[in-house]
Formats: structure tokens, C-alpha cells, sequence
């Protein structure tokens, strides 16, 4: 039996239609884009050297086009020390290895376009030095929060710039946990935005940096005994780029009722403005083993 | 400084070396009032016949002339009849006049203010109330909206931007007094009941010097009194709320109350029905508003009337539910106004008045978190986050007219501002965290001198010097405003304005939210006070027997020291570092053209008004130091309403608005771009490179309302009112805003070299809100005297006609009654 009045029905959907909203396509012609080079790349210490290039150009119903036939060389104290080649759909690869504290000079020259340049020093490894686990930072609706203080060895008086992702052990592999810098953190908030990045500007004539990350746990959630940390010592374009990112996807696509749109352009180092080639080296933990975890009982 | 006091003080002795030109020998002063409401007219007409000599009643309803004795009098005002009366006394002489409405319904139709003011936009209540708004019923600010230089924020918002300003830029006074946040449902509705509404008025430029601390509008409601003869009211039942409103004397001689409330009924009971109905689903959800007004009068004697008002009014959006079996929480997230004050009126001289008012405001936007674990480990914990502003203000306002040709408003307003950006508590860290309050103080001394200086000239300097201090930071600021005015004719007038105003604390709203989106920040050494510049000039006239008023204005308008967010940035709540998101030192500049036509006699009533204008901003941290086109500038204007009452059963309302679409940052193409993806590795996706900011614009905006009235009586012989609109007559899909995804779905998509679906070309899609909506409501009015009027003479009836129903009969047969 029927236990709503007819008019529930009548008027739920006029509701519904109301309120939610209606998405159509807006028939309007795109601007016409001078097709442009664009050189990416990210140089990671004790890793090979990639580069990735490829056109800016018009929207449109096709891919974007890469450049396969760009001549991409690196320098280092104004000496080309290597040329890379093409492998597949832009990418140029090479065989020597990025260096900690080495300044590299990438130069593309691509056929009928001026040559893009642009320069990036490799940061120095920084170490961990202590990490503790909190078993319980709060508790949630989803559960329970865990966390880790993690203290980094910084250089004093050097702006420094940082990524600091967890691994937890699971079926044989490391694999990569949802961590975020806890909102309480001074370093966090002192960045603003919720980038994934983070300095030591707060704490500049120190020669560390503590800072805390936490993650949900709770029934929906796996737990692990073993964990790693990983930090990345990021470059100042590493740090404006993941800052410009995280403002370009939150604001491509606007939550309505939550924020607004305020399309927000990525950063670029490079001497044509288009592109970005940043670095960073990776310091990693020591695995290390949690007897008091909560969440695995 | 100095040398703006000494103009001043020229003036001024200019002033009293023309006192023995005067011609008049005594004041006469007094208010104008409703003769059967008690209510006061504002804006009547009061003109000593025979000459050109005339004034007009002021937002307490009260006037002063000067006339020579004897003399005739007459007093009019729109919808009521003409009183005229000789003046014989040769002293000066206190009044009041009342005057009976022309219309023999009982609704008290009042007309505001019809005296067209330079720079300032009136609304008739005829007009207030006939016009639907989004969801069926009459709202103040939307009617706003129709006017020239007045735009709303967006659509379906109720936050208006006035000639170029920001939203946080206008000031909404009710009896004088400030209400911060002024919308709900996120600007779908404003504040504002209608019922309670007496006159209305906008500055869009040449602020009185009375008022100040915003730059871009004025928004004065005088509230009503209520009725002073009769307990009356009526109540409203609408898809998106009820209303009720009770008014008439109390039981304490020359004391009368108001009272109004809204509640959102419908959209509580059908959020909540829809997150409960879907099965599985253990979160509810429900939304609503709510407000009451309230204001109690007393009129002590004819010389001093007291006056407490009340608002309360809060938006709320509830959420609540259960995860597994031990776990539950409720989130509430709750912003509004609160607002209370006591006035003085006095009239006890008859060339000096005075009004002093002490009040209390405040603004809060509040989230809460409860959480319970209900097992063996019993936890519980809050957290709360908010953000307010509080400000108790005193007024000591007063008006002397020494002399026909000179009348000065002059006065101090002090206020005491409490700020908290952001202050959280969270019950696990067993004390509140540190938050920022920031204590300030806003003194202002004003005066306004208006001066007949020929006999079709006058002019009007006036200055408002404010202080403002905030913790260690202090600012004095001298604000001149000059009115010169031309009377061509009785019934037209030219007049050029200047006007200086600065604003102590600045509005971060967040564009597209419906919660929580306005945070309130004070001037302090990093954040300066912004500052307007108006330079406008007008011309007022009336033509065919004052059937149509009409009004011209061009204005240019320099703005400095605004604030936003930079780009990129949407809120700072949460955010102890919020001023790193904030963009300082901005520019402004906006000119415009104003027409506006109101046909206010004959069957056929409305207005059309046309505005053209042009807003630009400039910030150094955004748009990389290049000036914008303003994030709400609208070149192109044009609205037009219209009322007709076919007879005192039907009546119809229609409007219609053409507006030049919102500015927007277009994307010009697309590149590569490098991203992480979770494994952390890096993906090479296809990123979009936008324009320059709001270089484009989105398509014009346009809409047709209708309304249609029927008005009956009810079997208790109320008043009743059926009314029907329809928003959106044509269905038009006006842009929201423009986004840039693969297909209309809700899921976004983001090409990258990886895909293994394929690549799906972008376009750019807009939303929209608010297609047709059919609405209705039903409203009662209700009144004391003529319910007890009713019943007695249905009693009466009763009894002349014997029994009339079978049970009736039956009664009657069973105990002999015949």
C-alpha cells in the first residue's frame, strides 16, 4: 500500500528539478592557439634524466602532438653533456644519471620555433633523523586518525622545500598510504593550501624540521606493522609547481555550494613560459616496525 | 585637516549672515501619520499653499516648516487623501497630521517615499510586495535588483553589487540600525520581511553624512510600528516557508508591537525525506531559515516616542547519522544575525530633534562536530569552528532648523567591533586553541548642512570625520560630501554630487557557496581601509501631472585599498595564515549611466530602468599586476515591472531583466603538463592554459517573472490572497558558469598519455540554475475588531433565524428551544 500522499509525488521531483542543476554544452567556437613548444621535465638525484616535449596548441578533438624530432641536450657548467633521444610520444630519455648539488641546463631546439631553455639545480638529500608513530591523533566519524612525527635534518639559514609520502608493507610490497600533513601542523598551516608540499620557513635558522603526518584508520581502512618514509627534497619550481597544481585542479572544477571557480594558471620556469622542469632527491627511511598499532587488533 | 575645517566654519558663518533675510516667522513641526494605523508616513508632502514652499516628512516621519501666519497647509501622500488646515498660532507650533487612506480595504496600502532623491533609489510597499521573487514570495532585495546601478551578485543571490562596489560594501540598516549578514539560502532570500517593511531607501552615491563605513550603498529600512487601533495580522503559507505577522496596541497606554517570523517548513521535511527514503543511507540531511522581527513602540507624549527592536535570524544545514553499530555524529553548520536595540526620538523643540539609538549586532558563522563511540570506550568529542563580528554602536542623531534656508543634521556614532576571523576548539585538546579576537573601536562625528541659498538653489556641504582603531592600529579619516542642486522647474531638478567615503572592515566572501561564505576582517597595518571617491551628476523629473518620474544619473567612482583573495584562493577559513591568501592594495574604477522611468498614477503602475557601466579592478598579486574587467561587471542593464490591479480581486505582476553576461577566464588552448600520480610516479596529462582573468564574457542573462493575485474572502470574512508566479516564465538557461569536461556527466575527466579508455576531446559546458519554477502561496489576513464584528453579527443572525441545521433542529426539538 501507498503510504505517501499523491502530493508528495507532485512535488519531490518539481524540488529535485529545482534544485539541481542543469549542465549543457555551450556552442562557442575556441580560440585559435599559436602552437607553442613545451619542454617538462623533473630530475630526480641518482636517477635518469627524462624530458618530456610537445606542442601547446589550439582545443580541439585530437590529442595534444608531441615533438619527436626536437634535439634536447643537457648542460652542466655551460658544457653539453649529454643529448637525449626520443623513446615514445615526446618523451626523450637519457642514460646518465642526475647528480645531488649539480646545476643542469636543459636546451630544446625544436625545428622552426626559438629554443627553450631552462635550469635546475638538484637539491641535496635530507635525511630523516627521528620518526615516531602516533598510534591515535583523534578520533573521527570514519574511526581513528594515526600519525607520524617525522624530523628531517635541514640545512640552516636555506629555504628548503619538502614531499613526505608513507609506505606501509602489505602482500610482499610497499605500497604508498593516503597521508596528508596533519592541519595542526605550524609548517602546514603556515603554507596556506593543501599542496603536498611544505618549508622551513617557520623554522629557517634551525637545523631541523619536524612536522606530523596523519592518516585514517578505521574499519574501511588497511593497517600495517611496516612501514617506510620517504622525503623528497624539492626543488623552489618543484614547490611553486605542486602549489599552482593543487589551485589548478581545485579550481577547474568547482564544488557548487562549497567554493567558487577561480581558474588558476600552472606555474613555468621555462624561458617560453610554457612548461616546467623542476627536481627533487628522495631520502627513505629505514623500515620500521610498529608493535602498538591499534588498528591491526 | 585643517583646511577642510576652515571651509567648514565659512560655511557656517556664511549660513547665519543670511539668517536676516528670512521671511517666515514661525516652525511648525510635527510627524505624519496613518489615521487609522497610527502609522507614520514617510516622505509625505507637507507644502504652505500658495507658494513654493514645501517639505517632506523624513525617515521618522517627522518635518519642519517655516510659514509666515496665517497660512494654509496642505498634506498629501500617495494613496491617501489630501488634509489641509490653517495655521493661525503665532508661536511655533507642534503637530501631528493624520491622514485616511484613499482606499477603503483594510491593508494599509503605504506609498514610500515619492520624492525622487538624487542618487537614490525608492520602492513602493505596492511594489515590494506585488513583485514575486525566486520561490513565490515578494523579497526586498530582489525587487532591488531591478533597479539601475543595482545588480545582484549572481543569480538567485540576494547580495547586491551597487555601481560597481563589492558586496561587502553596502550598508542594510533597519530603524538605523546595522545587520551584518542580510541573506538566506544563500542569497535566494534576504533578511528582510516585507511585512514589517515601512519606507525603504538606497544610496547609490552622496551618502548623507550620517552615514558612512561603506562604499558602495546605503540600504535604509524604517520598520513599521504596527497598528496602534486594532490587533491585526496576517500569515503566509509558501512552498518555501511560513510567515506570520502580528501587530496592533498593547495593553500599556500609546504602546504598540509588531512581531514577524519566517520558518522554512517544506525544504527541511523534503531534505530530510529524501536522505531518509533511499534505503541504506544512514545520514540525514536538512536544511532551513529562519527569522523573527519584532519591534515595540511607545509613544510617551507628542514629543518623545521610544522604540525597542529585535531580529533574530539564522540559516542552518544539518547532517546526522550512524556508522555501524556503536558510532554516531551530527554535524551542524549554523550562520546568521542577531540584532537588538533601543531608540529615543524627541521632538520636544520645535527646530531641534533628535534621536539617539544604542544597539547591538552580531554576526556568526558556526560549524560543530559531535561524535560518539557508544561502546565500552565511551567516546564523545566536539569540535567547533567559527568566525563572528559583534558590534554594539551608540547614535546620538539630531536635526536643527534654525531658518527656512538652513537645516543641519549633525551628530556621533561610536561603535565597539569584536572580530574573530577564526577560532576552533577541539574537546580532545581539553582547551579551546588559541584564536585571533581583534578588538576595535569606530568613532565618527558628522554634519550635514543643507542651504537654500536662492531661491531654486541649494547646496549641501557636509563632512563625517572617523576614527578608527583596531588593537595598536589607528586611522582618522576626513570624508567631504558636497551636493549642489538647481530646481529648473517644480518638478525638475539638476544636481552634481561629491562624496568621499572610507571602509574599516572588509567582507571575504567565498562566489558560489551557500554556507558560511562571509568572513569579516578589520583595517589594520598590513590590510588599509578601503576608499571610494563618487563624483556623480543627476537630474530628477516629473512629468503629466507627476504620472511619471523619471531620473538620470552619471557617475564616476574610484576605488582604493580593496581587498580579495588571490587567485586561486576561494576561502581562508580553518586558516591561521589566512592574510597569505589575501590580495591587498586593490584598485577600482567604475562609471556608469543611469535611466530610469516610474509611471506611479493609473491602473497600469511599474518601472523600467536601463544602466550602462563599466568596472575594471587592479591588484598587484593577481592577474599579474594587469587590470581586470570586475568579477560581476555587467555592461548592459535593463529591467522593466509592471503592476495592474484589474479589480479588488485580481491583480497581476510581470518582469522582465536583460543583463549583459558575468565575465569569466577563458582557456585559450591546452598543453602538457606533469603530474604524480598515487603511485607516485610521474604522468604526463593534458592541462588547460587560461586567458587573462575575466577576458571573457558569458551569455546575457535574461528572464520573464509573472505573478498573478486573487483576492478573497474566507467563511470567517479574512481577507485571503491566492498568489501565483511562475520564475522563469520561458525557461531561459542563464549561465552560471563555464567549465571545461568531456561530456555534460558529473564525472570530470583530465586526458593523459596513459589512458587506456582513449582520448575524449574537451568542451566547455555551462551550468545553470533555477529553470521555470511554478510557485504558490496562500496568505490570510486576520484583524481583532472585525473578527469579533463578524462573529457577533453571525450570532445575531443566528438567532433572528432559528435553527437552520439539522442538528440545530434536532437540539432545538430535544430541549424545547422553540
Amino acid at each position: 500500500m501507498n503510504k505517501y500522499p499523491r502530493i508528495f509525488y507532485l512535488i519531490i521531483p518539481s524540488i529535485v528539478f529545482g534544485i539541481f542543476a542543469c549542465r549543457t554544452e555551450v556552442q562557442q567556437a575556441f580560440p585559435k592557439y599559436e602552437q607553442t613548444p613545451v619542454l617538462n621535465a623533473v630530475f630526480t638525484a641518482d636517477s635518469s634524466m627524462w624530458v618530456h616535449v610537445s606542442f601547446a596548441q589550439s582545443m580541439g578533438n585530437e590529442p595534444i602532438t608531441t615533438i619527436p624530432n626536437a634535439q634536447v641536450l643537457v648542460f652542466c657548467q655551460n658544457s653539453c653533456i649529454d643529448t637525449l633521444t626520443h623513446s615514445d610520444n615526446g618523451l626523450y630519455v637519457s642514460d646518465s644519471v642526475a647528480r645531488q648539488g649539480v646545476q643542469y641546463t636543459i636546451r630544446a631546439v625544436v625545428p622552426n620555433y626559438d629554443t627553450i631553455t631552462a635550469t635546475q639545480l638538484i637539491p641535496f638529500t635530507s635525511h630523516v633523523i627521528r620518526s615516531e608513530f602516533i598510534p591515535i591523533v583523534t578520533h573521527n566519524s570514519e574511526g581513528h586518525v594515526s600519525g607520524f612525527d617525522v624530523t628531517i635534518k635541514t640545512t640552516p639559514k636555506q629555504l628548503s622545500y619538502y614531499m613526505i609520502y608513507c609506505f606501509g608493507y602489505s602482500y610482499g610490497n610497499y605500497r604508498q598510504i593516503n597521508t596528508s600533513f596533519s592541519e595542526d601542523d605550524p609548517s602546514f598551516i603556515h603554507e596556506g593550501i593543501p599542496s603536498g608540499v611544505i618549508s622551513n620557513a617557520l623554522y629557517l635558522n634551525d637545523s631541523t624540521l619536524k612536522v606530523r603526518l596523519v592518516y585514517q584508520q578505521g574499519i574501511y581502512y588497511d593497517a600495517y606493522q611496516l612501514y617506510q618514509i620517504q622525503v623528497y627534497h624539492i626543488s623552489k619550481d618543484f614547490y611553486e609547481y605542486m602549489r599552482s597544481s593543487y589551485l589548478y585542479e581545485k579550481n577547474r572544477y568547482p564544488e557548487f555550494s562549497f567554493n567558487g571557480i577561480a581558474p588558476y594558471n600552472l606555474y613555468s620556469n621555462t624561458s617560453n613560459n610554457h612548461g616546467v622542469v623542476m627536481s627533487s632527491s628522495v631520502s627513505i627511511t629505514d623500515t620500521v616496525r610498529i608493535y602498538n598499532n591499534p588498528s591491526l587488533f | 585637516m585643517t583646511r577642510y575645517i576652515q571651509h567648514i566654519f565659512f560655511i557656517l558663518l556664511l549660513g547665519v549672515s543670511y539668517t536676516a533675510q528670512s521671511q517666515y516667522n514661525i516652525a511648525c513641526t510635527g510627524t505624519v501619520r496613518d489615521a487609522q494605523s497610527g502609522e507614520l508616513l514617510i516622505g509625505a508632502s507637507i507644502h504652505h499653499v500658495g507658494t513654493n514652499n514645501a517639505v517632506y516628512s523624513n525617515e521618522r516621519g517627522i518635518f519642519t516648516i517655516f510659514v509666515q501666519v496665517p497660512s494654509r497647509i496642505e498634506c498629501s501622500y500617495v494613496g491617501y487623501a489630501s488634509a489641509s488646515f490653517t495655521i493661525t498660532s503665532n508661536t511655533d507650533t507642534t503637530l501631528t497630521i493624520l491622514l485616511a487612506s484613499n482606499n477603503i480595504i483594510e491593508t494599509v496600502q503605504v506609498v514610500a517615499a515619492q520624492t525622487t532623491k538624487a542618487n537614490t533609489s525608492s520602492l513602493t510597499m505596492r511594489e515590494l510586495t506585488a513583485i514575486p521573487a525566486l520561490g513565490g514570495k515578494p523579497d526586498v532585495l530582489k525587487t532591488a535588483q531591478l533597479l539601475p546601478g543595482i545588480q545582484a551578485q549572481n543569480e538567485g543571490s540576494s547580495l547586491l553589487t551597487v555601481r560597481g562596489g563589492d558586496p561587502g560594501q553596502n550598508l542594510y540598516l533597519i530603524d538605523n540600525v546595522p545587520l551584518i549578514y542580510v541573506n538566506h539560502l544563500g542569497g535566494f532570500t534576504s533578511v528582510f520581511n516585507p511585512d514589517v517593511i515601512n519606507a525603504l531607501d538606497i544610496y547609490k552615491g552622496s551618502f548623507p553624512s550620517k552615514y558612512g563605513g561603506k562604499l558602495s550603498s546605503i540600504l535604509n529600512i524604517t520598520q513599521r510600528s504596527g497598528n496602534a487601533s486594532t490587533i491585526k495580522g496576517n500569515y503566509t503559507v509558501g512552498l518555501s516557508d511560513l510567515s506570520f505577522t502580528l501587530e496592533g496596541p498593547t495593553k500599556i497606554k500609546n504602546t504598540q508591537f509588531i512581531i514577524s517570523g519566517r520558518k522554512t517548513v517544506l525544504p527541511d521535511v523534503f531534505m530530510y525525506a529524501a536522505s531518509s527514503i533511499s534505503r541504506g543511507n544512514s545520514v540525514k540531511l536538512s536544511y532551513g531559515f529562519h527569522d523573527i522581527n519584532a519591534k515595540l513602540t511607545w509613544n510617551k507624549n507628542t514629543y518623545n516616542t521610544f522604540a525597542c527592536n529585535v531580529y533574530y535570524g539564522d540559516d542552518y544545514l544539518n547532517y546526522w547519522g550512524k556508522q555501524g553499530l556503536s558510532e554516531s555524529f551530527r554535524y551542524t553548520n549554523a550562520w546568521g544575525n542577531k540584532l537588538v536595540s533601543l531608540t529615543w526620538n524627541n521632538t520636544r523643540f520645535t527646530k531641534l530633534h533628535a534621536s539617539h539609538i544604542v544597539s547591538y549586532t552580531n554576526y556568526r558563522s558556526a560549524t560543530k562536530l559531535n561524535f560518539s563511540i557508544h561502546d565500552s570506550s565511551s567516546v564523545h568529542i566536539r569540535m567547533h569552528d567559527m568566525s563572528s563580528k559583534s558590534q554594539a554602536l551608540a547614535q546620538s542623531l539630531w536635526e536643527y532648523t534654525p531658518t527656512s534656508w538652513w537645516r543641519i543634521e549633525f551628530g556621533l556614532q561610536s561603535s565597539f567591533d569584536t572580530y574573530i576571523p577564526d577560532k576552533r576548539y577541539n574537546s580532545l585538546e581539553q582547551q579551546s586553541e588559541p584564536h585571533t579576537s581583534l578588538y576595535g573601536n569606530e568613532t565618527a562625528l558628522f554634519a550635514d548642512n543643507v542651504f537654500r541659498i536662492a531661491q531654486r538653489i541649494s547646496f549641501t556641504p557636509g563632512v563625517r570625520i572617523q576614527q578608527n582603531s583596531v588593537e595598536s592600529y589607528t586611522s582618522t579619516h576626513i570624508e567631504p560630501r558636497i551636493q549642489l542642486a538647481y530646481k529648473v522647474s517644480p518638478y525638475h531638478t539638476i544636481s552634481t554630487h561629491y562624496m568621499q567615503v572610507y571602509q574599516n572592515s572588509h567582507m571575504l566572501f567565498t562566489n558560489g557557496s551557500i554556507m558560511s561564505n562571509e568572513i569579516w576582517i578589520p583595517s589594520d597595518t598590513d590590510i588599509a581601509p578601503s576608499h571610494a571617491k563618487q563624483y556623480s551628476i543627476n537630474w530628477n523629473g516629473q512629468f503629466l501631472k507627476s504620472m511619471f518620474a523619471t531620473e538620470c544619473n552619471v557617475y564616476y567612482k574610484e576605488m582604493a585599498n580593496l581587498i580579495t583573495f588571490k587567485d586561486g584562493y576561494t576561502s581562508i577559513r580553518g586558516d591561521d595564515q589566512w592574510k597569505q591568501k589575501i590580495a591587498t592594495h586593490g584598485v577600482g574604477t567604475s562609471y556608469g549611466l543611469e535611466l530610469f522611468i516610474r509611471k506611479q498614477k493609473g491602473d497600469w503602475q511599474g518601472f523600467t530602468g536601463y544602466s550602462y557601466s563599466h568596472t575594471t579592478r587592479t591588484f598587484a598579486q593577481t592577474n599579474q599586476g594587469k587590470t581586470f574587467i570586475f568579477d560581476y561587471d555587467r555592461p548592459h542593464s535593463f529591467s522593466i515591472a509592471i503592476l495592474r490591479k484589474f479589480s479588488d480581486t485580481w491583480s497581476i505582476s510581470g518582469t522582465w531583466v536583460y543583463q549583459s553576461g558575468l565575465p569569466y577566464t577563458p582557456v585559450l588552448g591546452r598543453q602538457s603538463a606533469i603530474g604524480l600520480n598515487f603511485d607516485n610516479e610521474y604522468v604526463v596529462y593534458e592541462s588547460l592554459i587560461y586567458g587573462e582573468r575575466n577576458s571573457g564574457r558569458m551569455k546575457p542573462y535574461h528572464r520573464l517573472d509573472l505573478g498573478i493575485t486573487h483576492t478573497s474572502t474566507n467563511k470567517h470574512n479574512q481577507r485571503c490572497e491566492w498568489n501565483f508566479s511562475i520564475y522563469n516564465a520561458y525557461n531561459r538557461k542563464n549561465p552560471y558558469y563555464y567549465y571545461y569536461n568531456h561530456d555534460n556527466g558529473s564525472e570530470f575527466y583530465t586526458p593523459n598519455y596513459q589512458d587506456e579508455i582513449g582520448f575524449k576531446p574537451l568542451k566547455m559546458y555551462q551550468i545553470s540554475f533555477f529553470p521555470i519554477i511554478p510557485t504558490i502561496s496562500y496568505k490570510v489576513y486576520f484583524e481583532g475588531e472585525r473578527y469579533r464584528a463578524y462573529t457577533q453579527e453571525k450570532q445575531k443572525n443566528k438567532q433572528d433565524k432559528g435553527p437552520q441545521t439539522f442538528k440545530e433542529k434536532f437540539r432545538a426539538w430535544m430541549f424545547y428551544e422553540n
